[in-house]
């Protein structure tokens, strides 16, 4: 594809230097049709190469899902797969233990994660050489198949240059209920920074319960950075982890940073009790209108009937997060008789809504 | 001839033989940017398996905001289509802008629809709402119905009544793939400060349409729809890829881009006085946030598809050119502060001097080529070697480009399986010289014209529906 450009701008400079301009000009017009053909054929022998690609996959498909299937029933040896895959089909065999291996769990996944040990080796080769998509690759072929036996390659990809190998890295340690690789991870959150926090918290919840008390820990100290607290608190939320509420209550009326408190106040509106209740009802006084939506939000799972006196002017407030919130929240804590009191006669279409919902 | 007629003549010349090596600069710097950049494209959609990527929780709810003005013909189907979407939490609001048709009639018989209370939670300027509707069998979809104003008023009343941080906008009759939504997310979950991502619009004539599902693809029967297809392939797959490489997206398509709900609020909503409010919004985005000093990323990124239907006669085709044209027009002399100031970066410096002079003026500089062209050929002196080795260039560079677009599709996508169908985009690219291309210049001509008479309005588009002779 480079040749075409390149074999333009040779003859663009020589018909530059031409003294004839209809020469020049013959000379551009051949490099164009010349380029066109180029394109063309380059089309052609992509569509012939993918055609052939696809055929030649299916064969080996083909021949490999029926002794497979038989090994994992138990009608078939393991060792008799070794034989039907060529020297030269070794990574392709992995590819295809891998999509085999997407749709199972439990033993089966283990039982095809033993069958390719013998081709794995040619596969973490390729996870610290080559491009960063191979390398990826590389690593979510380990991870899905033998995370156990590479799991320090795997780690090493948490510090791989590339952020793409990195996150990847990242995504097979989180699949794995473990602590020391959620803090592996947790440790060098600041290499994902760019990436939307609520998907970093998801990704980091995914790792389950052992996940909770490093992210408390980083929830609860003050000298990590605001984004990795406000990622903490987010996957906290996800895991519905109860003894978190209290470092979110402490931040919460620390009140520094609007984003960190309302991270804080959405999982408090999870986790939360009425011993969180004080900072909580603090918070609704905010001046940023996200601080003051949350914290409405988070009053309607710790807070009591009482609370109608905060909830009730907050339904006038210039935000219409505020106001939903402030009406969802008086709806839990006191039932729609409630809202409809605070709201009065001329309740807005919000009011309204909430009451229909 | 005349002094000053030989002076006029030279001018033109200079002015159309710079604008043609300009363009073709520009031409070739994107499609060699959009070669590399999809070749890492697809490399990596093999390590990020979408799907995969969105199951594990963390994708953000997302509103599809599909503004309808008598779409009674397409208006079901495409509902159903956008029901059936492979992404885990989603809302629907088609908002009827004062069908004169019996497009909400249609919508309410066909999902149940029954009057609801959804309160607006931004303020953008709107039409009266009359009525919202929710669908009582799919508590997801809901309609509302507004007096007319337009496609922009009815954006703007999505996203008023848009509950999510993210909302895609669309056209009622696009009809989306059922992972459309998972993918063009991605950018969003890889860079928290994306604030809007296109995708790509491809052509559904002829094609087979089954339960809002494109099964079977191949070129249009219509020599002008297939025309269009090798358009849309440049246009997306060499012009907005190339752009998004160079991190100066300037357009998403109305039809098919998702935006962050917050910040396009905070812009203002869409401009109802511009018939080009897609660019409009991504302009004014681009300048909201370089002015403020708000890092931010706009893009685009081509395996997320939206099919549409395109015009197959010559009447309705030449009317959304015009309107093309002109709302190109009316958004790039709005904007022209942005044009080549540095505090703008590769936008001001880069795609906006693009889009004002080649864009914007170039279809007056072409015609005036023509013209040129046409009076030498009256006074006799047409026929000589450089006039045509020009033109014969021109036309090379047409056909290069476009035959190189086609590779770009066999590289990346390769969505037409048929080798017939292939090999007939290259007999298009060297087609498409020998009048469509010079009809084209006539409509965008049209459209500068109609912009500088402030002309308004949007003209209509016939439509067939997917399932009749699209499904054949």
């Amino acid at each position: 594809m480079t040749a075409p450009p390149a074999a333009l701008f040779a003859v663009a400079a020589q018909a530059a230097a031409a003294s004839d301009v209809a020469t020049a000009l013959s000379l551009v017009i051949a490099a164009l049709v010349a380029a066109s053909l180029l394109f063309a054929a380059f089309t052609l022998y992509l569509r012939a190469r993918s055609t052939r690609a696809a055929a030649r996959w299916a064969r080996l498909e083909e021949a490999w899902t029926g002794p497979l299937l038989d090994v994992l029933a138990g009608d078939r040896p393991a060792s008799d797969l070794p034989a039907r895959v060529a020297r030269r089909d070794r990574l392709r065999f992995a590819d295809f233990l891998v999509r085999f291996a997407r749709r199972l769990r439990g033993p089966e996944l283990e039982q095809v994660g033993r069958i390719a040990v013998p081709y794995l080796q040619a596969v973490a080769a390729r996870a610290t050489a080559g491009s960063a998509e191979v390398r990826a690759r590389s690593l979510l072929t380990l991870g899905l198949l033998q995370p156990g036996r590479f799991g320090a390659a795997i780690t090493g990809g948490l510090d791989d240059p590339s952020p793409l190998v990195a996150m990847t890295a990242a995504r097979v340690l989180a699949r794995r209920d473990a602590a020391q690789h959620v803090k592996a991870i947790l440790a060098r959150l600041h290499r994902f920074r760019d990436w939307n926090p609520g998907f970093l918290a998801s990704l980091i919840a995914g790792a389950g319960p052992a996940a909770a008390p490093p992210l408390r820990a980083m929830l609860a100290d003050p000298r990590q950075p605001v984004e990795s607290r406000i990622v903490a608190a987010e996957a906290l939320r996800q895991l519905h982890d109860l003894t978190a509420a209290a470092p979110a209550a402490a931040i919460v009326a620390e009140g520094a940073d609007h984003d960190l408190v309302a991270a804080a106040l959405r999982l408090l509106a999870a986790v939360g009790s009425g011993a969180q209740a004080p900072a909580v009802r603090e918070a609704c006084a905010s001046p940023d209108p996200v601080v003051r939506a949350q914290a409405c939000a988070a009053l309607g799972a710790v807070g009591a009937a009482s609370d109608e006196a905060l909830l009730g002017p907050a339904l006038a407030d210039p935000d219409p997060w505020v106001v939903y919130h402030a009406a969802r929240s008086l709806k839990t804590i006191g039932g729609a008789a409630l809202l409809e009191a605070a709201a009065g006669p001329a309740a807005g279409p919000m009011v309204r809504q909430v009451l229909a919902e | 001839m005349p002094r000053a007629g030989v002076w006029v003549l030279g001018a033109v010349y200079v002015i159309v033989v710079a604008y043609f090596v300009l363009l073709n600069l520009f031409y070739l710097l994107t499609s060699l940017a959009a070669f590399a950049a999809l070749r890492r494209y697809a490399r990596r959609l093999k390590v990020l398996d979408t799907e995969e990527l969105i199951a594990g929780g963390g994708a953000p709810p997302i509103t599809l905001i599909a503004p309808a003005f008598n779409e009674e013909a397409t208006c079901v189907e495409a509902t159903r289509a956008l029901l059936t979407l492979r992404y885990p939490e989603y809302e629907i609001l088609v908002v009827n802008d004062g069908s004169r048709d019996a497009t909400l009639a249609r919508l309410t018989e066909a999902f149940a629809l029954v009057p609801a209370v959804r309160a607006p939670m931004a303020a953008v300027p709107t039409k009266p709402v009359r009525a919202v509707l929710r669908s009582a069998r799919h508590p997801a979809l809901w309609v509302i119905d507004k007096e007319n104003g337009g496609k922009s008023d009815a954006l703007n009343v999505g996203l008023n009544h848009c509950r999510t941080p993210l909302f895609c906008a669309l056209d009622a009759d696009s009809l989306l793939e059922r992972d459309a939504l998972a993918r063009v997310v991605r950018p969003f979950l890889e860079r928290k400060d994306t604030v809007a991502v296109g995708g790509i619009i491809r052509i559904v004539n002829d094609c087979a349409v089954e339960d809002g599902t494109v099964t079977r693809i191949r070129l249009p029967k219509k020599l002008l729809a297939r025309f269009q297809v090798l358009e849309y392939l440049r246009a997306f797959l060499a012009g907005r890829m190339g752009w998004a490489a160079l991190d100066a997206t300037l357009i998403i398509s109305g039809a098919f881009g998702l935006f962050r709900r917050s910040i396009v609020v905070q812009a203002g909503g869409f401009a109802t006085d511009t018939v080009g409010e897609d660019m409009e919004l991504v302009v004014r985005l681009h300048r909201a946030c370089r002015e403020r000093g708000v890092p931010y990323r706009i893009t685009f990124i081509p395996d997320p598809v939206a099919w549409t239907e395109c015009p197959e006669t010559v009447r309705v085709l030449g009317r959304q050119r015009d309107r093309w044209q002109r709302g190109l027009t009316e958004v790039l002399t709005r904007h022209r502060r942005m044009l080549l100031r540095p505090r703008f970066g590769r936008i001001g410096l880069l795609a906006y001097p693009y889009f004002f002079f080649l864009e914007m003026l170039g279809p007056a500089v072409e015609m005036a080529g023509y013209l040129a062209f046409v009076v030498l050929l009256a006074m006799g002196r047409g026929s000589g070697p450089y006039t045509w080795a020009l033109l014969a260039v021109a036309l090379g560079f047409g056909v290069a480009l476009s035959v190189a677009a086609v590779a770009l599709e066999e590289l990346s996508f390769r969505r037409y399986p048929r080798i017939r169908d292939v090999v007939g985009l290259f007999g298009l690219a060297v087609a498409e010289n020998f009048g469509y291309r010079q009809l084209s210049t006539w409509w965008r001509i049209r459209g500068m014209i109609s912009a500088m008479r402030g002309a308004k309005g949007w003209g209509t588009m016939t439509r067939k529906g997917f399932g009749s002779e699209a499904g054949r």
